[in-house]
Protein backbone atom coordinates (compact mmCIF):
# COMPACT_ATOMS: atom_id res chain seq x y z
CA UNK A 1 0.00 0.00 0.00
CA UNK A 2 1.89 3.60 -1.22
CA UNK A 3 1.45 6.55 1.24
CA UNK A 4 -0.94 8.92 -0.53
CA UNK A 5 0.27 12.06 0.27
CA UNK A 6 1.24 14.22 -2.66
CA UNK A 7 -1.58 16.73 -3.93
CA UNK A 8 -1.36 16.47 -7.58
CA UNK A 9 -2.73 19.46 -10.45
CA UNK A 10 -3.23 17.76 -13.45
CA UNK A 11 -3.23 21.11 -16.13
CA UNK A 12 -4.35 20.90 -19.73
CA UNK A 13 -5.10 23.33 -22.74
CA UNK A 14 -6.22 24.04 -25.75
CA UNK A 15 -8.83 22.56 -27.96
CA UNK A 16 -8.76 18.74 -26.82
CA UNK A 17 -10.38 16.83 -29.84
CA UNK A 18 -9.32 13.34 -31.47
CA UNK A 19 -6.30 14.54 -32.15
CA UNK A 20 -5.23 14.63 -28.91
CA UNK A 21 -6.31 10.97 -27.87
CA UNK A 22 -3.04 9.22 -26.36
CA UNK A 23 -2.12 12.67 -25.21
CA UNK A 24 -5.15 12.99 -22.69
CA UNK A 25 -4.93 9.28 -22.47
CA UNK A 26 -0.96 9.74 -20.85
CA UNK A 27 -1.47 12.53 -19.12
CA UNK A 28 -4.75 11.37 -17.65
CA UNK A 29 -3.16 9.31 -15.04
CA UNK A 30 -3.36 8.71 -11.28
CA UNK A 31 -0.56 8.96 -9.47
CA UNK A 32 0.70 6.25 -7.18
CA UNK A 33 1.05 8.69 -4.03
CA UNK A 34 -1.53 11.28 -5.02
CA UNK A 35 -4.16 12.17 -2.15
CA UNK A 36 -5.60 14.75 -4.26
CA UNK A 37 -5.89 15.42 -7.99
CA UNK A 38 -7.00 19.16 -9.13
CA UNK A 39 -7.85 18.69 -12.81
CA UNK A 40 -7.12 22.39 -14.10
CA UNK A 41 -8.93 22.84 -17.26
CA UNK A 42 -9.03 26.52 -17.34
CA UNK A 43 -7.54 27.05 -20.73
CA UNK A 44 -8.96 24.51 -22.48
CA UNK A 45 -11.44 26.16 -25.35
CA UNK A 46 -12.96 22.94 -26.70
CA UNK A 47 -13.73 19.22 -25.79
CA UNK A 48 -15.27 16.74 -27.96
CA UNK A 49 -16.33 13.11 -26.45
CA UNK A 50 -12.83 11.84 -26.95
CA UNK A 51 -11.99 14.12 -24.02
CA UNK A 52 -15.23 13.56 -22.14
CA UNK A 53 -14.44 9.41 -22.47
CA UNK A 54 -10.86 10.10 -21.10
CA UNK A 55 -12.23 12.27 -18.09
CA UNK A 56 -14.53 9.61 -17.28
CA UNK A 57 -12.19 7.05 -17.18
CA UNK A 58 -9.77 8.98 -15.27
CA UNK A 59 -12.66 9.90 -12.64
CA UNK A 60 -14.00 6.38 -12.52
CA UNK A 61 -10.37 4.62 -11.76
CA UNK A 62 -9.82 8.04 -9.07
CA UNK A 63 -13.10 7.02 -7.01
CA UNK A 64 -11.96 3.14 -7.40
CA UNK A 65 -8.42 4.39 -6.01
CA UNK A 66 -10.65 6.65 -3.35
CA UNK A 67 -8.46 9.61 -4.82
CA UNK A 68 -10.88 13.05 -5.06
CA UNK A 69 -10.69 14.92 -8.17
CA UNK A 70 -12.10 18.76 -8.90
CA UNK A 71 -12.57 19.94 -11.77
CA UNK A 72 -12.23 23.51 -12.90
CA UNK A 73 -13.63 24.35 -16.26
CA UNK A 74 -13.89 27.87 -17.63
CA UNK A 75 -15.00 27.36 -20.84
CA UNK A 76 -18.59 27.80 -21.64
CA UNK A 77 -18.09 24.93 -24.60
CA UNK A 78 -16.73 22.42 -22.03
CA UNK A 79 -19.52 23.61 -19.91
CA UNK A 80 -22.34 22.90 -21.79
CA UNK A 81 -21.07 19.48 -23.79
CA UNK A 82 -20.32 18.19 -20.26
CA UNK A 83 -24.16 18.54 -19.34
CA UNK A 84 -25.42 17.54 -22.83
CA UNK A 85 -23.31 13.97 -22.37
CA UNK A 86 -24.89 13.94 -19.04
CA UNK A 87 -21.03 14.00 -16.84
CA UNK A 88 -22.38 16.95 -14.98
CA UNK A 89 -23.95 14.68 -12.23
CA UNK A 90 -20.32 12.71 -12.46
CA UNK A 91 -17.70 15.42 -12.08
CA UNK A 92 -16.90 17.82 -9.81
CA UNK A 93 -16.72 20.54 -11.73
CA UNK A 94 -15.68 24.15 -10.31
CA UNK A 95 -15.46 27.63 -12.22
CA UNK A 96 -13.57 29.12 -9.51
CA UNK A 97 -10.02 27.25 -8.39
CA UNK A 98 -10.34 28.13 -4.41
CA UNK A 99 -13.54 26.09 -4.75
CA UNK A 100 -11.74 23.14 -6.27
CA UNK A 101 -9.24 23.37 -3.84
CA UNK A 102 -11.27 23.91 -0.57
CA UNK A 103 -13.84 20.79 -1.90
CA UNK A 104 -10.38 18.58 -2.14
CA UNK A 105 -9.14 19.93 1.20
CA UNK A 106 -12.66 18.50 2.82
CA UNK A 107 -12.75 15.56 0.53
CA UNK A 108 -9.28 14.15 1.20
CA UNK B 1 -31.16 36.22 -40.82
CA UNK B 2 -29.08 36.53 -43.85
CA UNK B 3 -27.89 33.30 -45.57
CA UNK B 4 -25.23 31.77 -46.76
CA UNK B 5 -23.67 28.55 -47.57
CA UNK B 6 -20.30 26.75 -46.75
CA UNK B 7 -18.25 23.82 -48.32
CA UNK B 8 -15.25 22.03 -47.37
CA UNK B 9 -13.32 18.91 -47.82
CA UNK B 10 -9.86 17.96 -46.53
CA UNK B 11 -7.81 14.46 -46.38
CA UNK B 12 -10.07 12.37 -43.48
CA UNK B 13 -7.12 12.67 -40.64
CA UNK B 14 -7.25 13.28 -36.96
CA UNK B 15 -5.85 16.42 -37.38
CA UNK B 16 -8.59 17.96 -40.06
CA UNK B 17 -11.50 17.93 -37.49
CA UNK B 18 -10.13 21.23 -35.82
CA UNK B 19 -9.33 23.67 -38.55
CA UNK B 20 -12.93 22.44 -40.35
CA UNK B 21 -14.58 23.53 -36.84
CA UNK B 22 -12.58 26.90 -37.17
CA UNK B 23 -14.05 27.65 -40.53
CA UNK B 24 -17.62 26.86 -39.82
CA UNK B 25 -17.09 28.86 -36.59
CA UNK B 26 -15.86 31.80 -39.14
CA UNK B 27 -18.73 30.97 -41.30
CA UNK B 28 -21.32 31.19 -38.91
CA UNK B 29 -19.47 34.39 -37.42
CA UNK B 30 -19.70 35.76 -40.81
CA UNK B 31 -23.65 35.60 -40.77
CA UNK B 32 -23.52 36.96 -37.30
CA UNK B 33 -25.15 33.64 -35.54
CA UNK B 34 -24.74 34.67 -31.94
CA UNK B 35 -22.06 33.04 -29.57
CA UNK B 36 -24.06 30.52 -27.79
CA UNK B 37 -25.81 29.23 -30.75
CA UNK B 38 -22.16 28.67 -32.15
CA UNK B 39 -20.65 26.82 -29.45
CA UNK B 40 -23.98 24.13 -29.38
CA UNK B 41 -23.32 23.97 -33.37
CA UNK B 42 -19.72 23.25 -32.88
CA UNK B 43 -19.96 20.95 -30.66
CA UNK B 44 -22.33 18.87 -32.45
CA UNK B 45 -20.39 19.10 -35.83
CA UNK B 46 -17.54 18.42 -34.01
CA UNK B 47 -18.68 14.87 -32.79
CA UNK B 48 -19.61 13.98 -36.38
CA UNK B 49 -16.04 15.41 -37.89
CA UNK B 50 -14.40 13.43 -35.03
CA UNK B 51 -16.14 10.20 -36.07
CA UNK B 52 -15.91 10.93 -39.70
CA UNK B 53 -11.58 11.00 -39.55
CA UNK B 54 -10.96 9.03 -36.73
CA UNK B 55 -12.45 5.91 -38.40
CA UNK B 56 -11.51 6.63 -42.18
CA UNK B 57 -8.39 5.03 -42.45
CA UNK B 58 -8.81 2.22 -45.02
CA UNK B 59 -5.74 0.86 -45.89
CA UNK B 60 -2.98 2.85 -47.45
CA UNK B 61 -6.11 5.28 -48.83
CA UNK B 62 -7.39 8.50 -46.92
CA UNK B 63 -10.58 9.45 -48.07
CA UNK B 64 -11.77 13.26 -47.42
CA UNK B 65 -14.19 14.23 -44.99
CA UNK B 66 -16.61 16.98 -46.38
CA UNK B 67 -18.48 19.48 -44.43
CA UNK B 68 -21.42 21.56 -46.01
CA UNK B 69 -23.08 24.30 -44.04
CA UNK B 70 -26.41 26.03 -45.63
CA UNK B 71 -28.00 28.64 -43.40
CA UNK B 72 -31.70 29.48 -44.91
CA UNK B 73 -33.01 33.03 -44.33
CA UNK B 74 -35.33 31.27 -42.06
CA UNK B 75 -33.00 30.09 -39.64
CA UNK B 76 -32.72 27.27 -40.32
CA UNK B 77 -29.17 25.67 -40.19
CA UNK B 78 -28.13 22.55 -42.24
CA UNK B 79 -24.89 20.83 -41.84
CA UNK B 80 -23.56 17.61 -43.08
CA UNK B 81 -20.73 15.89 -42.71
CA UNK B 82 -20.00 13.21 -45.32
CA UNK B 83 -16.93 10.38 -44.66
CA UNK B 84 -16.04 9.78 -48.06
CA UNK B 85 -15.70 6.33 -47.63
CA UNK B 86 -17.43 3.24 -48.80
CA UNK B 87 -17.96 1.67 -45.08
CA UNK B 88 -19.87 3.85 -43.41
CA UNK B 89 -17.44 4.69 -40.15
CA UNK B 90 -19.82 7.37 -39.26
CA UNK B 91 -22.93 5.44 -38.91
CA UNK B 92 -20.97 2.89 -37.05
CA UNK B 93 -19.26 4.40 -34.76
CA UNK B 94 -21.21 7.56 -34.00
CA UNK B 95 -23.47 5.41 -31.14
CA UNK B 96 -19.94 4.06 -29.33
CA UNK B 97 -19.34 6.74 -26.16
CA UNK B 98 -21.16 10.08 -25.64
CA UNK B 99 -20.71 11.47 -29.67
CA UNK B 100 -24.36 10.25 -30.81
CA UNK B 101 -26.11 11.29 -27.40
CA UNK B 102 -24.48 15.16 -27.51
CA UNK B 103 -25.55 15.30 -31.45
CA UNK B 104 -28.59 14.43 -30.73
CA UNK B 105 -29.22 16.76 -27.39
CA UNK B 106 -28.17 19.73 -29.64
CA UNK B 107 -29.67 19.08 -33.22
CA UNK B 108 -33.60 19.69 -33.94
CA UNK B 109 -32.70 16.85 -36.19
CA UNK B 110 -30.59 14.30 -37.80
CA UNK B 111 -30.50 11.81 -40.93
CA UNK B 112 -28.24 9.60 -41.96
CA UNK B 113 -27.90 8.64 -45.68
CA UNK B 114 -25.94 5.81 -46.07
CA UNK B 115 -25.81 5.72 -49.66
CA UNK B 116 -24.91 8.96 -50.57
CA UNK B 117 -22.69 9.32 -53.55
CA UNK B 118 -19.31 10.51 -51.86
CA UNK B 119 -19.90 8.47 -48.32
CA UNK B 120 -22.08 8.18 -45.55
CA UNK B 121 -23.79 11.73 -44.81
CA UNK B 122 -24.74 12.25 -41.55
CA UNK B 123 -27.02 15.71 -41.88
CA UNK B 124 -27.64 17.55 -38.82
CA UNK B 125 -30.75 20.75 -38.91
CA UNK B 126 -30.23 23.56 -36.56
CA UNK B 127 -33.18 25.98 -35.68
CA UNK B 128 -31.35 29.39 -35.47
CA UNK B 129 -32.82 32.55 -33.69
CA UNK B 130 -33.54 34.21 -36.76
Amino acid sequence: MSDRSTFEVIKLSGELDVARKEELHAALVIGASARAILLDMSEVTYADSTALTEMLRFSTQAERERVPVAIVATSPQLDRIIHYAGLNEVFKIFIDRGEALSYLESAS
Amino acid sequence: MVSGELKLARPAHVHAAKPMRHALAAFLSALEVPDVEQVDVITAVGEALANAVEHAYRGSQIPDVSLRARLDADGTLAVDVIDGGRHLPVVQHIDRGFGLRIVRSIAQSIELDADAADGTALRMFFKLSA
